[in-house]
């Protein structure tokens, strides 16, 4: 939902991503539209991008400690060296750091800030979400004009705007996005109640003296977990791909630190004497975004009442 | 005891249709139930029944009601959200039309039942054991493994039951069944029928039972009143209702029914 509106706004950057994640999601669009056999290759694919899910959360659990050099040791003198030579799996960039080191590092700023905006996002847009949906018409009007008025803003501009004032830092980036990101949610929980309310057994709930909150609790809620799942697992590729991008361009993690897109933003006037720089981190967010993507669809149609019982 | 269980004077319905313009559904609407009274309301599709029904617990939120409901002499209309919520289940039950949509899939039954007594102020536990006796005497309990169990792992008619265990669990002296048989096969449609005959009539509890179906009606009402484009046509006690109908309209409905003795040409029944 919030992908396809944001992606506009993913800079060029990390271009091997941005690429990926359309032509990826592909395989996992067959499943869903031959949904009534499941494949042994969708099912390879739901393992492959469920393992490589874990490994990414390893990763960013571990990472540091998995590092074979200090990501941040600035070594002139042995910059730029290349793949394999020097004890460097991966090389190292201009200044000499171990890139392998550093993806293993950054791993944790990228995929956590990822994980912090998308928990904000989800838990604002439920709460927005739930209040419209439930709440007086009046309410619903004012919630949801206030949430056209987010959609309008590009989160790239808004991003812009807010390192502007706070000073560019993977902090402004969270935050810029997490305010752009909420309105997918707060609609999405706001259609799903709308059309659970319509059930009857909401209605009976309600005649055998229910209150408002305990129904909310009790019945609502539980009707947009799954939905909520998928849609923060697919929504962590999209916004992995923004928060990579606001830092390539400089609104994001700042040089030294070690963020995927910051990488990649370092090493891109070296693209062509060595690539390895811009490559290794720009495959990281490749791999993960796929991943994720996959992961969210495999998830939507094991979820989905109406594909499962046709299973 | 004194003065009707429920009391219905004048009742409008005004729902808004598709254009958001309020259209009136019932007009003027008069009806009485005593207490452990049981009275049909009887009329085609379209008629008013239905949103009389959901009227008295002003189960619909985008309708403009007028008139006036009393309960035990109480004005429900325009009464407190809170006080309505005390009337609602444990007062006044409600049976629903549909077992498959009526139940939250994702709650277990038992839990589902004892539900309408916690939020009557009732403890979790002594709740439980109440739901567990009153679905144990609906012939539910050993249709579930363990004894409990999501809704999907019923029938529907078993559904139906926990539906009307619902309704009356926290005892309430009226209860409304807005179609309760219509989505059921023959066969349950007797059973679940004969289960709230029971029911009702050994805890002395009025019944407004809502229906098209006039079959069901001579066994299980005393009155029937019939409605028709949200007015009522006729009220009658259900034998001189059924010997000699007054209105028209009564009358061709009677004859409407489908007999099993009829002939009826390139049909078996």
């Amino acid at each position: 939902m919030s992908a396809p509106e944001l992606s506009p706004g993913v800079p060029s950057g990390p271009a091997a991503g941005v690429g990926a994640v359309p032509a990826a999601a592909g395989p996992a669009a067959v499943p869903t539209a031959r949904r009534g056999r499941r494949s042994l290759a969708a099912r390879v694919v739901e393992v492959g991008a469920a393992v490589v899910v874990g490994l990414v959360v390893l990763v960013t659990l571990v990472g540091p400690w998995l590092a074979p050099a200090d990501p941040y040791r600035v070594d002139v003198t042995a910059g730029l060296q290349a793949p394999g030579t020097g004890g460097h799996l991966f090389g190292t960039d201009a200044e000499g750091r171990d890139v392998l080191s550093r993806v293993l590092t950054g791993g944790r700023e990228t995929v956590l800030s990822t994980l912090l905006v998308i928990a904000v996002a989800a838990l604002v847009g439920t709460a927005i979400g739930l209040a419209a949906a439930s709440g007086p018409r009046w309410v619903d009007e004012v919630l949801m004009r206030i949430c056209d008025v987010f959609l309008s803003v590009p989160s790239l501009v808004l991003a812009l705007g807010v390192a502007a004032v706070l000073g560019p830092s993977l902090s402004s980036a969270v935050i810029a996005l997490a305010v752009t990101w909420w309105p997918g949610y707060a609609r999405l929980v706001r259609s799903v109640v709308r059309d659970t309310l319509q059930l009857e057994y909401v209605a009976a709930a309600r005649v055998l003296g229910v209150s408002r909150a305990r129904l909310v609790r009790r019945h609502l809620l539980p009707s947009i977990g799954d939905t909520l799942l998928v849609q923060t697992t697919v929504d962590v590729a999209a916004v992995i791909l923004v928060i990579s991008g606001l830092s390539f361009i400089g609104v994001g993690a700042q040089v030294p630190s070690a963020e995927w897109g910051a990488m990649v933003a370092d090493g891109r006037s070296y693209v062509v004497t060595a690539w390895w720089i811009v490559v290794v981190p720009g495959l990281a967010i490749a791999v993960t975004a796929v991943a994720a993507q996959l992961l969210g669809d495999a998830l939507r149609t094991r979820l989905d009442p109406t594909l499962r019982n046709r299973r | 005891m004194s003065g009707p269980l429920l009391e219905i004077a004048g009742l409008t319905v005004d729902l808004p249709g598709a254009d958001g313009e309020l259209r009136r559904v019932v007009h003027g609407l008069d009806l009485t139930l005593a207490a452990g009274e049981r009275v049909a309301l009887v009329g085609e599709s379209g008629s008013g029944k239905s949103v009389t029904a959901a009227a008295v617990l002003q189960l619909m939120t985008e309708a403009r009601l007028g008139g006036s409901i009393r309960l035990d002499g109480r004005e429900l209309l325009g009464m407190r959200p809170r006080d309505l919520r005390r009337v609602r289940g444990a007062e006044v039950g409600m049976v629903f039309q549909d077992p498959l949509t009526a139940l939250d899939p994702v709650v277990r039954v038992v839990d589902q039942v004892a539900e309408v007594l916690v939020v009557h102020g009732e403890g979790r536990r002594a709740a439980r054991l109440r739901a567990r006796e009153v679905l144990d005497r609906l012939g539910v309990l050993g249709r579930l493994p363990r004894g409990d169990g999501y809704p999907h792992q019923l029938s529907g008619g078993m559904r139906q039951r926990v539906g009307i265990a619902m309704a009356i669990v926290a005892g309430p002296r009226l209860l409304i069944a807005d179609e309760p048989t219509t989505a059921l096969d023959v066969r349950v449609q007797e059973q679940v029928l004969t289960l709230l005959d029971d029911l009702t009539r050994e805890r002395g509890t009025a019944v407004l039972l809502i229906t098209h179906d006039l079959g069901i009606v001579a066994g299980f009402a005393e009155r029937v009143a019939v409605m028709r484009s949200g007015r009522l046509v006729e009220t009658a006690g259900v034998d001189q209702l059924f010997a000699a109908p007054q209105a028209d309209y009564t009358a061709q409905l009677l004859a409407a029914v489908p007999r099993i003795d009829a002939d009826l040409p390139g049909t078996t029944s």
